[in-house]
């Protein structure tokens, strides 16, 4: 049976708010459950929405400054960080974005991904790998 | 006790478009519908450019080298929103000055966005193997 729930605020079972927030777990959304727009025109997937993971970190020494859905992070040369995700991906077709403190001098961020992996590399304007302080990537996709 | 909401549609009631949730912070609470991304898609362009796997996407048009149309079954209210691109290099086979960006001078729309790829030294267009791109926003 299709059911549907109406809210205004998803808050924890007391009704208090956040202060215990782990639940609920919102389940029977792997891939059907939708949610309706702020222009209350559309409906779209929700899970589909969510991003997946997500990473700020020093490409220098692969040290993380925040994380989401990120088991660990190795350094694999200049410029270059291994990053291992906790729950994999359901392919390697996802769409991972990021930024790193361009400039003048680095031009370029690149990701070449597994199911559960992916390396962030960054390059100078001469086209060699070089470090990056603030790395920043996201990926959205579908979770195995 | 932990407990589990089975649910297929989350609407609002006041507003039927918003839905807060409360942050991991457990002091603020913040919107459910802003905080997702509306498109998200994975293009090879390539050859016969195509898309490898995508949300939201109806489809794409490959305008020429370095140059493609991602077109959007939901459309956004408008096209005022964030785009954020990334090169995914499976093949190892490194493009050191590769860069994905918003096609020069093109203006987003609430249904469709341009995305461009080339060479960020000698300014030539260039076709690549994975092109991501995400976009944050509000629908429609």
């Amino acid at each position: 049976m299709t059911s549907q729930l109406n809210v205004d605020t998803i808050v924890d079972k007391a009704g208090t708010g956040g202060a215990t927030l782990t639940t609920p777990t919102l389940t029977g959304m792997a891939s059907a459950s939708t949610y309706t727009s702020e222009g209350g025109a559309k409906t779209q997937n929700t899970v589909q929405g969510l991003t997946k993971a997500w990473l700020k970190h020093h490409s220098g020494t692969a040290a993380v400054l925040d994380s989401f859905n990120h088991s660990s992070t190795s350094d694999i040369g200049t410029g270059r960080t291994q990053c291992n995700l906790t729950n994999a991906m359901s392919s390697a077709n996802n769409s991972c974005t990021g930024s790193d403190e361009a400039g003048a001098t680095l031009i370029s961020n690149q990701v070449t991904m597994t199911t559960s992996t992916y390396s962030s590399d960054h390059f100078s304007l001469g086209g060699s790998f070089q470090d990056a302080s603030q790395c920043s990537t996201q990926m959205t996709g579908d979770l195995a | 006790m932990a407990s589990i909401l089975k649910v297929d549609t989350l609407t609002g009631v006041t507003t039927a478009g918003s839905i807060s949730v409360t942050g991991e912070g457990n002091s603020t609470t913040t919107n459910l519908q802003q905080g997702l991304a509306k498109v998200w898609s994975n293009l090879d362009g390539k050859g016969t450019a195509s898309v490898i796997d995508s949300f939201n996407i109806s489809g794409m048009t490959d305008n020429g080298t370095g140059d493609y149309t991602n077109s959007i079954s939901s459309n956004l209210s408008n096209g005022n929103y964030v785009i954020t691109i990334g090169y995914g290099n499976q093949t190892g086979d490194w493009a050191a000055q590769a860069n994905c960006q918003l096609k020069y001078a093109s203006t987003p729309s609430a249904g469709s966005y341009r995305l461009s790829t080339g060479n960020s030294i000698n300014g030539n267009l260039d076709d690549f193997d994975r092109i991501h791109s995400s976009v944050n926003g509000d629908l429609a």
